[in-house]
């Protein structure tokens, strides 16, 4: 009988120790190599740190449970790694001054890359969870190599306009959607099939060799959205992910629950009915994809998610008759998550515009008014929304080699 | 996600004259299920299964043995050296009871340490008053487990069909299965800790430690009646949803015809000691109707690993429901990214009522991340 991992989260295995013996600062040209250790307790102390902004040391011991030579000596390593920083607190009672701990935001940074069918982003973020950098271009089919050259591009210009210092990056985290290369979908040309066979870790190398860390967009956006998002009030949501088309990701209890096989979340592969009776899957009627061809059918062309911010009257009227067909098709969605599995919230977020977002989860929730108690759930718009992929991309590498595995998600 | 004991002794408190209490020991817990679940075991066996080191399985084992929960057994020779002794969970280890609470019926039980039931009593809910009730309750309480030593029963563990939120208001009236009085129960099992939780739960928790449940990583469990509930196991708890204290019913439909003609094949096989039916085709295609869409929702949101179906349906109509499921989905498969197995869960119709008596076992003696959290300093 072994457990899942999960169970022994307190203890740290040979393999592990070995690997970690040199968690303080080693920089090597390119990155910064920073992992504090899995045997949990340095994780631990530096989540407190960061959670709660300043504290002491006694403070880290009585909220940790840990000794204080333990504290003394974590905190040390810590300091050392520059993850921390150390002040002076000036102390009304008698003895001596306390000295406070903080968190350094500038002690580490992670970049965030989004790959989608319709664009490209990378965000840099800092410690503090700080977007400090961002560059974006609207790529329809962005083939591997031409997202290639856009990271390399992108990696400067944080570097000189944003004053990154990118060597103090420690990890990239890559946020695409799954099977990109082989789902079928209108406007998808030949050449794009080359994502079925592309080493996505290996082709950002080049620009960066440090840890990369590929995850699903939607499942990104969720970690963002559990880390610094409404996530904290809602330990339990569905986060869908309305980009060209439907993902979603599902936090349970803080921790981002991945399915059995990594394919949890697949929200545009539930089925639905339309109005002529026939099966489809969900992302086929609400995606910007489906409203992009919803609009063309109606005489009106969008290029990307920015033109639906400036529409005509008419076009805006037309929008919003979508909108009130996508609600009809989630509300039922949304009914059977509430009887399946029952989460605290359901968050909508991804391309489409705020205004747009805000007013589907309006729509939504009229819609519920009529519903029997047992069957209403609260659906408000992501507090990320349309970066939140990247976003949630630049958290993975904080995640694996800084916060701690159990309550991998923060804690409010 | 606890079923939390409802008595105002502390749950600490260890048992008059015995050790049993694992509480809060994690390593105890987790030595004792391997030797439950692999055993005949050695030591050496022991520290292989949980990663644990030598020295420390010999102080747990050494603990285990005096407190009775396992045993010595035969040496097995033929290698060379000295043979080595092997464990096993002794059966009269521990006991725990487990009632279940339906509209329609009140069932006890008493399950041994191997979650085999030594003693159990079924009865239509006696209509009468809820002092005349409490009486009954008393009554069989003290016939199931006369034989039994107190202070080897660990707990009680009690199933609710109806939603379990605290101040919901009481009906003195039959049917609401609400009105069974938490005092009484506290009165019946005196120095007995009491776990109340849903049925739901109480079946993933029998699943979980007498069925296929802690082999699995993560499962969706749908526990079938007059009107099927379900919820997702991960880590081997029960995910019970934003609202605990709402009963949630997988189909919105009150009269599921599939359903009711299921229970009552169950119950007429039960009642007349017979072998029930095999399901009709009609019946398949109506139950698939139903469940097949519910089940690609599912797959697409959550990507279980297994898909348990249990509950009060005869044997054969869960397995050839879950044959015939598995056959539509994979009709469907290019549809959806992916689809778990749909597969009979290894407890009978009685899931509920063994899985109530699971409760206290699972709280008190399961290695359950709660039993981790609540110690200090467990550097490895």
């Amino acid at each position: 009988m072994k457990p899942p991992r999960s169970m022994f989260p307190f203890q740290s295995s040979r393999d592990d120790v070995s690997r970690e013996a040199g968690n303080e600062l080693t920089a090597e040209p390119g990155y910064l190599r920073l992992s504090i250790d899995a045997n949990h307790n340095q994780r631990v102390v530096f989540q407190e740190i960061r959670t709660r902004r300043r504290v002491t040391r006694s403070e880290l011991a009585s909220i940790t449970g840990l000794t204080k030579p333990t504290i003394v000596n974590v905190s040390r390593q810590l300091l050392q790694a520059g993850l921390i920083l150390e002040s002076e607190r000036s102390t009304v009672g008698r003895g001596q001054p306390a000295w406070v701990l903080e968190l350094n935001p500038d002690g580490a940074y992670s970049a965030g890359l989004n790959i989608d069918r319709d664009h490209l982003t990378l965000v840099a973020l800092d410690l503090a969870g700080q977007i400090r950098g961002r560059v974006s271009a609207e790529i329809s089919f962005a083939s591997p190599d031409q997202s290639r050259s856009f990271l390399a591009d992108a990696w400067k210009t944080l570097a000189t306009r944003s004053k990154i210092p990118v060597d103090r990056v420690i990890g990239l985290g890559v946020a695409l959607p799954d099977d990109l290369g082989t789902l079928a979908f209108p406007g998808k040309p030949p050449a794009y099939a080359a994502w079925a066979h592309t080493d996505t870790a290996g082709l950002v190398r080049s620009t960066y060799p440090g840890p990369v860390f590929v995850e699903n967009d939607a499942v990104a956006a969720a970690i963002g959205e559990a880390q610094f998002g409404h996530g904290l009030e809602a330990p339990s949501f569905v986060y869908i992910l309305i980009s060209v088309l439907l993902g979603g990701g599902i936090v349970i209890n803080r921790n981002y629950f991945p399915g059995e096989h990594g394919r949890s979340g697949e929200i545009g592969f539930m089925r639905v009915k339309q109005q002529d009776g026939a099966d489809c899957s969900l992302q086929d009627v609400v995606s910007l994809a489906a409203l992009s061809e919803w609009l063309k059918q109606r005489g009106i062309t969008i290029s990307g998610p920015d033109d639906l911010k400036r529409l005509d009257p008419a076009s805006a009227a037309a929008v919003d008759r979508w909108l009130t067909e996508a609600c009809g098709y989630l509300t039922d969605i949304f009914a059977q998550i509430r009887q399946f599995i029952d989460p605290d919230s359901i968050m909508l977020g991804g391309r489409l515009p705020e205004h747009l977002l805000d007013r589907l989860a309006t729509l939504c929730r009229e819609r519920q008014e009529n519903a029997r108690p047992a069957q209403r759930i609260d659906i408000r718009r992501a507090k990320l929304s349309s970066d939140a992929p990247a976003i949630g991309a630049a958290i993975l590498p904080f995640h694996t080699l800084l916060f701690p595995s159990l309550e991998m998600l923060g804690r409010s | 996600m606890e079923s939390q004991a409802r008595v105002t002794r502390p749950l600490k408190a260890s048992l008059s004259g015995t050790n049993l209490e694992l509480t809060g020991d994690y390593n105890q817990r987790l030595v004792y299920q391997a030797v439950r679940t692999k055993g005949p075991v050695t030591r050496n066996d022991l520290a292989e299964l949980t990663g644990l080191a030598k020295p420390t399985i010999a102080g747990i084992v050494k603990r285990l043995l005096r407190s009775d929960l396992i045993s010595e057994t035969g040496r097995i020779y033929g290698g060379r050296g000295q043979p080595a002794v092997h464990l096993e969970t002794r059966r009269d280890g521990c006991y725990s009871i487990g009632l279940q609470v339906d509209e329609d019926q009140l069932a006890l039980v008493v399950i041994d340490a191997l979650g085999k039931p030594v003693n159990r009593s079924i009865t239509n809910l006696p209509s009468a008053s809820r002092g005349r009730m409490n009486e009954f309750l008393q009554h069989q309480f003290a016939e199931l487990a006369g034989g039994i030593r107190r202070e080897r029963i660990i707990g009680l563990g009690v199933a609710m069909s109806g939603g379990i939120a605290a101040g919901r208001p009481r009906h003195a009236e039959l049917g609401d299965s609400s009105g069974i009085d938490l005092l009484a129960l506290s009165e019946i099992g005196q120095d007995i800790p009491i776990y109340i939780d849903s049925d739901l739960a109480a079946a993933t928790a029998g699943e979980l430690l007498f069925g296929f449940g802690a082999t699995l990583r993560n499962y969706y469990y749908i526990l079938m009646d007059e009107r099927p509930v379900g919820g997702l196991v991960m880590q081997q708890a029960l995910f019970k949803g934003a609202h605990p204290g709402q009963k949630r019913f997988l189909f919105p439909d009150a009269d599921l015809g599939w359903c009711n003609e299921a229970v009552a094949a169950e119950r007429d096989a039960r009642f007349n000691h017979q072998v029930p039916s095999e399901p009709d085709d009609a019946w398949l295609d109506a139950a698939c109707e139903d469940l097949v869409p519910l089940l690609i929702s599912i797959n697409c949101m959550l990507d279980p690993g297994s898909v348990l179906l249990g509950g009060r349906f005869p044997d054969a109509w869960l397995a050839a429901l879950a044959d015939r499921c598995n056959a539509l989905l994979l009709d469907c498969a290019e549809q959806i990214p992916s689809h778990a197995l749909v597969q009979p869960a290894q407890l009978g119709p009685d899931v509920t009522l063994i899985g109530a008596a699971s409760l206290p076992m699972r709280a008190r003696l399961f290695p359950i991340e709660e039993a981790l959290l609540k110690t200090h300093d467990h550097v490895g």
